[in-house]
């Protein structure tokens, strides 16, 4: 698969992804907080979740950083940004791109496909609760593509 | 399908980096060839058969199964 992008643009993309994994875990820090207290505490977590977040904080009593606003902007821009970088960090040419690289980009991309509808499949029949969303099963196809393209540039084709 | 680059390259005293570096490919791509994990274009296949001046078919063979 012939790709068009600039092999500097690859570090962008591992910037973005850095950021993304930043501002991910500023949007989730009050989720963490509550989970970290709730479990020193030994809260019925669920229990009290079921009458609402403010029900849970005032338990705990805890006072988030975030509002529900401030913190899906976080999260939007760190889902946002994770996939341009997985993006351009795998859509990046080589230092030295030829046939090789884009025959294997190609048959990750395909086996990416393949285990991102498994694992999507296995968690709707396990978990089905959890109703994964369009852009966190493209996000998890990226993740899978980023592992298997890594696996096979430097584990399966390494040179010594 | 079986090759015979290996050979080619001791024939001329040429390192994977250095025909990867005349052929225009990366250093990965000769040895998946040489290992025989990847089978090239038919325009890399000429490329090399030029550079070796041989014939592809001196370079490429073909083994029962293909």
């Amino acid at each position: 698969m012939k790709t068009y992008f600039p092999y500097q643009l690859k570090y962008v993309g591992i910037l973005f992804v850095l950021v993304a994994v930043v501002l991910s875990c500023i949007g989730n820090v009050d989720d963490f907080m509550r989970g970290y207290l709730g479990a020193r505490e030994d809260t019925e977590l669920n229990t009290v979740l079921n009458e609402g977040a403010e029900n849970l904080d005032e338990h705990l009593n805890y006072t988030p950083y975030f509002s529900q606003e401030e913190k899906d902007l976080y999260l939007h821009w760190s889902l946002f940004l994770s996939i341009c970088g997985f993006v351009l960090y795998l859509f990046s040419k080589e230092k030295r791109e030829d046939e090789f690289y884009q025959q294997i980009r190609a048959k990750c991309l395909t086996q990416a496909l393949l285990f991102t509808w498994l694992f999507t499949g296995f968690i709707y029949w396990v978990k089905p609760e959890y109703e994964l969303e369009g852009f966190y099963i493209l996000q998890l196809h990226l993740i899978f593509y980023t592992i298997l393209y890594y696996r096979s540039k430097y584990i399966k084709y390494a040179v010594v | 399908m079986k090759n015979t680059i290996k050979v080619e390259r001791a024939k001329i005293d040429i390192t994977q980096a250095g025909l990867a570096e005349q052929l225009g490919v990366s250093r990965q791509t000769i040895n998946a060839i040489e290992k025989g994990k990847f089978v090239p274009s038919t325009v890399l296949a000429l490329k090399m058969a030029r550079f070796f001046e041989c014939k592809v078919e001196d370079i490429f063979l073909l083994e029962e199964m293909d």
